[in-house]
């Protein structure tokens, strides 16, 4: 997954990537600067368009490169179906057949490329019905949990981050910056395993797993109020984490523009202390934090793997889990190749976010 | 204090003590208590079991694993059932007859069974099933399935299935799980692996009826009002509950949002003691024998090739240790490859190799592996599937053992898809720990892992590649027998000859645990991998007179 991810952070243009860069070393204005200097530049269209085009190598290379460590990986995933027990060779032989698993490797992977292409994702092994529908059937648990947990996360925490860089190092700094070391250092996982012995074994208060009760017939606000109260557990397992994360950023990205000239411009011109900060300050100050929730957004589709395993979230992350421990190969390269879609999509609204962040943001060609 | 005022202060203690009682009976599921409920069963309710992922299809023509049986036993029934010490009764079949040779089985059907869909269920399902499904595809009762010569309908309620040779455990695959009967309806003519009731609506003759399938969340069976055991099944529903993580499905279960777990896989074990404090459920080990072991690769290492090494390390273990610390003591220590679980089979008498350090040192040496300067002989591989509470800590108990004895031991920890492939396929291993069904009868379980045509490169196969004529035989006897004692007595002689020549030095005789909250009534009754929920009611449900459903 490691190798995976920095091929798709490195997947932009040569130009977004030193932008990335240089967010990594210097603030945010000294890149500006850089970027103005001998830029020719492009209109956003073109900006657009050209970003377009190169994400088709891009994805192919993605569709290869998994496609061969996958098959590479050891375990049979004919084997990982028929279980326990020895099943007769001809059903094996049947089932490799079927899902063409006896042709050689270049085969299967120039067979998927040409489905791919034709909007096909494959047939999975373990569901035994075409990828796209079983990745569709998951898309809304994982939207359910992922989008109010990354709005959640990317308001507050912003708001957390302002508010700590208000006065740094005083009590309201520290309580910030101490919950946002451990929002950041606590797993996911582990988290939600204490506020499940907390909120659903000690207090009783929500349910410990599952989008909804079953075997209950529920319907208008109480099925509505039913799927709040499960939602609620892994919601906060999830959120605590990015909003540390955004917490954190922004606090440190304020701080490093408090001390910029246009800050004491803005001060001398006599502006109140709030306007400064909010007509002045925050913009500047948000764009790494854009960076980093342009992260998080692109992995809105694919979900939080942890999070859904331990709360049994029906959601596409668990399904990335399960389909790697069945060998179910089409439905994880299809996850990929949906995972490495929207990585380039986001990526690019991102990008584009900075133009409206920030007018004198210039792409060279 | 005067009379009135006591007797107010009595009253207002009576009521609020009434209102806390009430008010934590419906906060906290622990205090609700169901007590014992004596009499006749009762209706309504719904059962949630528990599971740790989807099952692969609805269709038990085509796949036996345990968890595709958990669901489709309550959609599909088989020929007969087996109760709780592996007896069959009826199920489909109202009776049958075996010939005196064990070559002719004939079944009589029970009339006026139907499928969900309102068709009549008859021979020529029975037939189909066994001949284009179960028969072809089925993995656990393969065995038995080969032995099939064939299968005549005569008249609408009547099969007979004639056997090439004798096979004594033929009826003990007939059972819902490796025999389910199939509707030929819906199934002949078309691709039986693609068929769309594989998935969506399977049509079945169960007591439940498939209403929703909510892939990584749940799966709902509705009660089937025309299930042909009269007043059965008692539950309104079952719901199959997804929850892939241990620690989840346990809390889930303390807090009620389950109600039952059952089956070896889905058992969080790493949380037994725990769960055996809880005041309202009952925790029964019933279900298939199991098998947990220290299995050698004979063709594969020429130091475990060596019988006098095997037995070294038998002396080395500390058994005991093992299933106290590291299987939780759930489980008993065991000498034979046939665990006491299947006990008529069972050799107590056969060779033992108790702790002896000493003894397994002298031996080592005497096989030409002393020990170096660093108190080391050699190094074995010692591989275990990842994640898997039967094996995790035993293996590290085992290591620590055998290093006392100069063992070198480097754990090789696999993920159960590489483990098939790197043991069973390619038997890349030294050692191998791990737990084995081995299911009601040595000939299903058992015999699978020693013989000689066993050796086939597929899962739970002979692995250990162990060849011995004289075992060859006597499993061969034993399946023949038509008599007990013949079998008893072959499958007696197998055990003493592998605890000599040691394969395998069995360690445990793995329970198969499941739970259930004591509001739940009449589960765990069948030795079989499934659960009978015909046979489960609630009892909060409604009562049920006599004479308004069949007794079992």
């Amino acid at each position: 997954m490691l190798v995976f991810n920095l091929l798709l952070h490195n997947s932009s243009t040569p130009v977004l990537q030193s932008l990335r860069d240089d967010q990594a070393q210097r603030s945010p204005r000294d890149f500006l600067g850089s970027l103005l200097e001998n830029t020719s530049p492009v209109s956003p269209t073109n900006f657009i368009l050209r970003r377009l085009f190169h994400a088709v190598p891009l994805l192919v290379c993605v569709i290869v490169f998994n496609f061969t460590l996958i098959h590479l990986a050891p375990g049979d995933p004919i084997q990982a179906l028929v279980g326990e027990f020895p099943a007769p060779e001809a059903y094996v032989a049947e089932m490799r057949r079927a899902f063409g698993l006896d042709q050689p490797l270049y085969v299967q992977l120039l067979l998927y490329l040409k489905n791919v292409l034709t909007g096909d994702l494959g047939f999975s092994f373990y569901y035994r019905q075409p990828v796209a529908s079983v990745i569709l059937d998951r898309v809304p648990a994982t939207l359910q949990l992922m989008v109010p947990a990354l709005i959640f996360s990317a308001i507050v925490g912003v708001l957390l981050g302002i508010l700590a860089a208000r006065k740094p190092y005083s009590i309201s700094d520290n309580a910030i910056s101490a919950f946002s070391l451990f929002g950041y250092c606590v797993p996911a996982f582990w988290l939600g395993q204490m506020l499940m012995v907390i909120f659903s074994i000690e207090l009783g208060w929500l349910p410990s797993q599952g989008i909804k009760t079953v075997g209950a017939d529920l319907d208008g606000w109480s099925s509505f109020f039913d799927r709040i109260t499960h939602l609620l557990l892994p919601f906060a397992a999830l959120a605590i984490r990015h909003l540390a994360v955004n917490a954190r950023m922004m606090r440190s990205s304020m701080l490093e523009v408090a001390f910029e000239d246009f800050v004491m411009v803005a001060r001398a011109k006599g502006l109140a202390e709030k306007d400064v900060t909010a007509r002045h300050m925050v913009p500047n100050a948000l764009m790494p934090v854009v960076t980093i929730i342009g992260v998080d957004v692109s992995f809105l589709f694919t979900g939080s793997v942890l999070v859904e395993t331990v709360f049994g979230w029906p959601g596409i992350g668990r399904l990335m889990y399960e389909s790697i421990v069945k060998r179910d190969y089409p439905v994880l390269m299809g996850n990929f190749l949906i995972t490495t879609a929207l990585v380039v999509a986001v990526n690019l609204i991102v990008d584009l976010v900075y133009l409206w962040l920030d007018p004198r943001v210039k792409y060279k060609k | 204090m005067n009379v009135k005022l006591r007797g107010k202060r009595i009253f207002q203690q009576t009521i609020t003590g009434a209102m806390l009682f009430i008010l934590l009976g419906i906060f906290t599921d622990r205090i609700v208590w169901a007590g014992p409920v004596e009499g006749n069963p009762r209706r309504g309710g719904t059962l949630i079991l528990g599971m740790t992922a989807d099952p692969s299809t609805l269709n038990c023509g085509i796949e036996s694993s345990q968890i595709v049986a958990m669901v489709t036993s309550s959609i599909y029934n088989g020929l007969i059932h087996l109760d709780e010490e592996s007896n069959p009764h009826p199920d489909l079949a109202q009776s049958w007859e075996i010939s005196a040779d064990g070559l002719l089985y004939t079944f009589q059907l029970r009339e006026n069974v139907k499928w969900h869909d309102g068709q009549p269920l008859t021979s020529a399902d029975v037939k189909f099933s066994f001949e284009n499904l179960v028969g072809k595809y089925n993995a656990r009762g393969r065995e038995a399935y080969r032995s099939i010569k064939a299968i005549e309908t005569a008249g609408p309620l009547t099969v007979k299935i004639s056997l090439k040779k004798a096979y004594s455990p033929f009826l003990e695959v007939l059972t819902a799980h490796d025999g389910c009967i199939m509707p030929r309806h819906l199934y002949e003519g078309t691709d039986v692996l693609k068929n769309p009731h594989n998935d969506v609506n399977p049509v079945g003759s169960g007591p439940f009826k498939f209403k929703e399938w909510k892939k990584g969340s749940h799966i709902t069976l509705v009660r089937n009002e025309n299930y042909f055991k009269k007043g059965r099944p008692f539950l309104d529903s079952v719901v199959y509950r997804i929850i892939p993580n241990a620690a989840t499905r346990a809390i889930a279960f303390e807090t009620g949002e389950i109600n039952a777990i059952f089956a070896s896989n889905s058992f969080p074990y790493q949380h037994v003691d725990r769960l055996k404090k809880l005041r309202n459920a009952t925790i029964k080990d019933i279900g298939s024998p199991s098998l947990i072991g220290l299995n050698f690769n004979l063709k594969g290492n020429p130091i475990v090739a060596k019988r006098e090494v095997r037995v070294a390390i038998a002396h080395a273990i500390d058994k005991k240790f093992i299933v106290e610390k590291g299987l939780r003591a759930v489980g008993k220590v065991i000498d034979s490859v046939i665990p006491p679980g299947i006990p008529w089979a069972y050799n107590a008498n056969v060779p033992k190799y108790p702790v002896d350090l000493k003894k397994a040192n002298g031996l080592l040496d005497e096989a030409g592996y002393p020990k170096n300067a660093a108190g080391m002989r050699f190094q074995l591989r010692l591989a275990f599937e990842a994640g898997n509470d039967n094996s995790e800590r035993p293996v590290q108990i085992l290591r620590e053992q055998l290093k006392a004895a100069g063992i070198d031991i480097k754990l090789e920890r696999f993920e159960r898809s590489v483990m098939l492939e790197k043991i069973f396929q390619k038997y890349d291993f030294d050692l191998w720990f791990g737990p084995l069904t081995t299911r009601g009868h040595p000939a299903l379980g058992t015999a699978r892992l020693y013989t000689t045509t066993s050796i086939t490169g597929q899962p739970f196969t002979n692995f250990t590649r162990y060849s011995n004529p004289k075992v060859d035989q006597l499993f061969e006897q034993a399946v023949t027998a038509t008599k007990k004692q013949d079998m008893v007595k072959a499958y007696y002689e197998v055990q003493d000859i592998l605890m000599r020549d040691l394969p395998t030095i069995p360690v445990a005789d793995r329970l198969q645990l499941n739970i259930i909250k004591d509001q739940f009534r009449g589960a765990l009754t069948s030795t079989e991998t499934y659960e009978r929920t015909d046979e489960i009611w609630w009892v909060k449900g409604a009562p049920v007179k006599d004479g308004d459903f069949e007794r079992d």
